[in-house]
């Protein structure tokens, strides 16, 4: 039984070896490519990198935006694309500018690679993400966490 | 029946009954005078026809001349109108307009908002390229288009939409001011750049070009000892209040002053730039001294993370 156990342990050593580390960069749209390979960026709110995931071709990302607007919690679908270097996406709002204008919003990004997890809260403002207060997560971002960051970005509005 | 006629007695025409049958005689046998048409009478009316159809044809069927939608408000009154390519468009004190890049082959692509006392003029309206230019004044560009589609020249420099919104400003002298909202601007001039992302400003100088730009809320002492630098000869003096007065964020200004400063000077401003963000990997600090361009592009997308 401890054979089969350390057999295990070795086939599963190279998966884990691979994400170890494996973590979120934050990073406004420009940082998707400075040069011509982004096709668009009007509307990106960040920009995302993968560290430290050698599976790339198998990693995942995706994310929602949540929100207060006059008083009540919303959500909303995110567009999230592919940029032109490996492992790295931009971010941008799907819901429209007016809503966005009239309460805070914070997007919750996350991201496997692997077995590997990670995540990230990432306020929102007028002129883009907030870089001071955002979250890097080892895993993906609980609720309580989400409304945590909703709240103080709330009452740093006020 | 036969015997009645034979009896009628025979009666001598009038003379007027002969002359009128050998008048119309003589008419019916007179020849025609002919009439002679030339050979090249023909062929100037085959011409000549064939140019009006050509014309006609091409007046049909050939392309609208490329021009954007204009609206021009001038206190309460609105009129609607058109510019054309090597048309200008001038507001006074009291006027402004909204142009809307659209065209047939690339649709509406955003739009431009004129202020009061500018002129422009539209360049272009290909395909590949739409091209404006600012002579004086202020313009606010929003667009959604693929990167290098869209053009503002100024008396200093041609800023490049990269996908982005952005105020553009050119006074009477040609000293221009660009500052980025949203995406990023390329700002060239006579082979030399500046990347200017949401958030940051150049100012432009007409013979010198774009200056360094910077993030609008770096200190005020950076962004005058900037201007030194850029359009002054401000020289050491300036790179150092700049080297002093820089944040993380202000990789953007240094990275882009490495190459800007004199060589003497280029290992301090390396330095500074280490000192911030740590030298990411496969950046060689040789050839980035060495200002070799694909070690700075690499260099610039990493610092890119923290701006």
């Amino acid at each position: 039984m401890e054979m089969v156990k350390l057999l295990l342990a070795c086939a599963l050593l190279p998966a884990a070896a691979s994400a170890a580390g494996f973590s979120l960069t934050i990073g406004p749209p420009v940082a998707a490519g400075t040069g011509t390979k982004v096709t668009k960026s009007r509307g990106a709110s960040f920009a995302v990198r993968l560290e430290e995931c050698e599976a790339l071709d198998t990693a995942q990302i995706g994310g929602t935006a949540e929100g207060i607007v006059d008083g009540e919690r919303r959500s909303a679908a995110l567009m999230i694309a592919a940029a032109g270097s490996p492992g790295v996406y931009v971010v941008s709002q799907a819901w429209d500018q007016a809503t966005q204008n009239r309460g805070v919003w914070v997007v919750s990004v996350n991201a496997t690679c692997g077995k590997a997890t990670a995540g990230a809260i990432v306020p929102m403002a007028a002129q883009g993400f907030v870089r001071d207060a955002t979250k890097v997560l080892p895993r993906p971002a609980t609720k309580a966490e989400v409304d945590s960051a909703l709240k103080a970005l709330d009452a740093a509005t006020r | 029946m036969k015997d009645e006629l034979r009896d009628l007695p025979l009666v001598k025409a009038p003379d007027s009954i002969w002359t009128s049958i050998e008048a119309s005689l003589d008419t019916s046998i007179k020849p025609q005078p002919r009439t002679w048409r030339p050979a090249w009478a023909w062929a100037i009316a085959a011409v000549a026809v064939a140019v009006l159809g050509a014309a006609a044809w091409y007046s049909l069927t050939r392309p609208p001349k490329p021009a954007w939608d204009v609206v021009r408000v001038d206190g309460k009154l609105t009129e609607h109108g058109k510019i054309q390519v090597g048309e200008w468009l001038q507001t006074d004190s009291s006027s402004h307009a909204r142009i809307t890049l659209n065209n047939p082959s690339v649709g509406d692509i955003g739009t431009i908002d004129v202020a009061p006392n500018t002129r422009v003029r539209m360049v272009a309206s290909r395909p590949g390229e739409q091209r404006l230019r600012l002579a004086r004044g202020e313009i606010s560009a929003s667009v959604s288009a693929p990167p290098r589609l869209f053009f503002v020249d100024t008396p200093a420099s041609t800023a490049v939409d990269l996908g982005c919104a952005y105020t553009m400003k050119a006074d009477e002298d040609g000293n221009g001011l660009l500052r980025v909202t949203l995406g990023w601007v390329s700002l060239e001039w006579a082979g030399r750049e500046a990347l200017v992302p949401a958030g940051a400003s150049c100012r432009t100088h007409p013979k010198i070009g774009p200056g360094t730009p910077y993030f609008d809320d770096a200190s005020q002492a950076l962004q005058d000892a900037l201007g030194e630098f850029d359009f002054s000869s401000g020289g050491e003096s300036a790179v150092d209040t700049v080297l002093a007065e820089a944040r993380v964020r202000d990789t953007l200004t240094l990275w882009h002053l490495l190459s800007r400063v004199e060589p003497a000077g280029r290992l301090r401003v390396y330095n500074r730039i280490v000192d911030l963000v740590p030298l990411p990997k496969g950046v060689s600090a040789d050839r980035a001294l060495q200002l070799d361009p694909e070690t700075l592009k690499l260099w610039r997308e990493e610092l890119a993370w923290k701006w």
